[in-house]
């Protein structure tokens, strides 16, 4: 078992992806590696399938809202069973309508960690076999994550509702 | 296949839930079915959504401490301690030996309460009655460890920043030791009644197969990634609180059927049982509570994320902090989620007999995978 430190990890994510890596913070309780949002596909796919690496397992993908900054910062968190280790990738997308590549097609669990993501923050992801809201109900408006979310207009199945 | 003597079937939808006997909660599949067997399936969550996430941004630490236990109601004493862990963890303070050895001993217990209303319930949906009363009667012997303690049958609330609530009440040590003597008799009853029942069997064995690269690429975790053959606990691997002095054994078990998941939460009980034992062996003396904990904590900013072996599986908390008494982004990696997002691979193909124990062997629990 060849664990890598993390600063090692960054390095090759460096390498294979430049100027795509944007920042690597080891000072993070939680050390994490910032990516552009275009390169969050690769870099799965990259960390999955170099040998040395092999981050097999997605255990999360969640997002954090930042008005201040007007920016989503989404969170991919892997784990490697081989190695027994852990690897926070982040990337930034705009608050309103930000899009991703998906990375189901590599990671089965992402199916539905996007579409939690997809309902609570409003971030789509292209390539995703089934993008639907999955929490919230149908026919339900808004991302209730967001900071700024208001639901005081909400009804719950309007049609189902005696008439006021 | 074709012949001309093929009988031409229609597909046809069928509705499975959201009210069901075994979808344990309130969870809806709408299945396509060609006769008797399954063509696709439609899973529907969220009937249980309470947004937990959001409650938590908008309450302090020590007010989310209760509702943390209802996260997950069957194991809320590893929900309480995943909170605490983080709060823990930000304040940068070690929790005294015999509060530690204390949350662990209540986490097993609260484990073999979980595994013991799995063990009554998965039977129960395969048509066997006197196993839900015997994992009910089992269990109310740890309820009742449980609420000597904390006052609480199921949503303990005992854990706090830097310890636990109380210690120990006197009645306590006979009733555990009771607990310790009876309880392995009781599995050899399970065991007895349904390890070689040949209904079953029949039912269970080689139904549900999953390999261990598929159970890693859908995030499975807990004693459903174990009976793939997958040799990884957070006790052993990764421990925490009391596990690394005490060490644990995970149990492996290489088919990945709806047997061997049923399996793995027998022995399971088995492996809790010798740990609670040797955590009143080894039950250091001491305080229960570190000293000059704040209540109300006012964490620094940053961000942390704790692991927990709960009966379901890794139980995960990413607690960002903005430097404020309330957190900033409180996200739930619950096991149920990711255990339960396979089911429609799972069921395609498969009879419709046959989705009840494929279901019930995961162990999913709605609010869970709700939140």
């Amino acid at each position: 078992m060849a664990r890598l430190p993390f600063d090692q990890i960054a390095a090759k994510m460096k390498d294979a992806f430049g100027d795509a890596v944007v920042e690597v913070n080891e000072g993070n309780k939680v050390p994490f590696v910032l990516v552009e949002a275009d390169a969050v596909a690769r870099a799965a796919h990259f960390l999955r399938d170099e040998p040395e690496l092999s981050f097999d397992y997605l255990m999360y993908v969640t997002a954090v809202d930042l008005p201040e900054e007007d920016k989503l910062t989404l969170v991919y968190h892997y784990f490697s069973y081989r190695n027994q280790q852990s690897l926070m990738v982040k990337a930034d997308v705009p608050r309103r309508g930000g899009s991703v590549r998906s990375v189901a097609h590599l990671y089965a669990a992402a199916e539905w960690l996007e579409r939690e993501v997809y309902d609570l923050f409003g971030v789509t992801f292209e390539g995703h076999p089934n993008l639907k809201r999955i929490l919230t109900p149908e026919g339900f408006q808004g991302h209730p994550l967001l900071k700024d979310f208001a639901n005081e207009d909400y009804v719950p199945f309007p049609d189902k509702m005696p008439a006021k | 296949m074709a012949t001309d003597t093929a009988i031409r079937t229609e597909e046809f939808q069928v509705n499975m839930g959201p009210q069901h006997p075994s979808t344990h909660g309130v969870f809806r599949m709408v299945l396509t079915m060609d006769g008797e067997r399954v063509v696709d399936c439609e899973p529907h969550i969220g009937f249980l959504h309470r947004s937990m996430e959001k409650m938590a941004e908008n309450r302090l630490y020590i007010q989310f401490l209760p509702m943390a236990d209802r996260i997950d109601y069957l194991s809320s004493m590893f929900c309480a301690v995943a909170h605490c862990e983080a709060v823990e963890q930000f304040m940068e303070i070690e929790v005294p030996p015999r509060a530690k050895y204390l949350r662990t001993m209540f986490m097993e217990l609260n484990r073999i309460a979980s595994h013991c209303i799995f063990f009554g319930v998965f039977a129960l949906d395969l048509g066997a009655v006197t196993p839900f009363l015997y994992g009910f009667r089992e269990r109310e012997l740890t309820m009742d460890l449980l609420e000597m303690t904390s006052g609480q049958r199921i949503t303990f609330n005992y854990v706090r920043f830097g310890g636990v609530a109380a210690d120990l009440p006197e009645s306590f040590f006979p009733a555990v030791e009771r607990f310790i003597k009876v309880f392995p008799g009781r599995v050899t009853d399970y065991e007895r009644i349904l390890n070689e029942n040949e209904i079953f069997l029949a039912r269970t064995k080689g139904i549900g197969v999953v390999d261990a690269a598929r159970a890693i690429n859908y995030g499975w975790s807990g004693p459903n990634l174990r009976s793939s053959g997958v040799d990884f606990d957070l006790r052993q691997n990764m421990p925490y609180e009391a596990y690394g002095e005490l060490g644990y054994e995970p149990v492996v078990l290489p088919n990945g059927d709806c047997y061997d998941r049923y399996l793995a939460r027998i022995l399971e009980m088995r492996a809790s049982h010798a740990l609670i034992k040797k955590c009143m062996e080894g039950l250091p003396e001491g305080p229960t509570q570190k000293e000059k904990v704040s209540k109300f904590p006012k964490l620094p900013a940053g961000e942390v994320y704790v692991r927990v072996e709960s009966p379901r599986g890794d139980y995960g908390l990413y607690l960002v902090s903005d430097g404020t008494d309330k957190p900033y982004r409180y996200k739930l990696r619950t096991p149920s989620f990711n255990n339960l997002s396979m089911i429609r691979e799972m069921l395609r193909g498969v009879y419709l007999a046959d989705i009840v124990p494929i279901f019930g062997s995961l162990d999913v629990i709605l609010p869970d995978v709700d939140r």
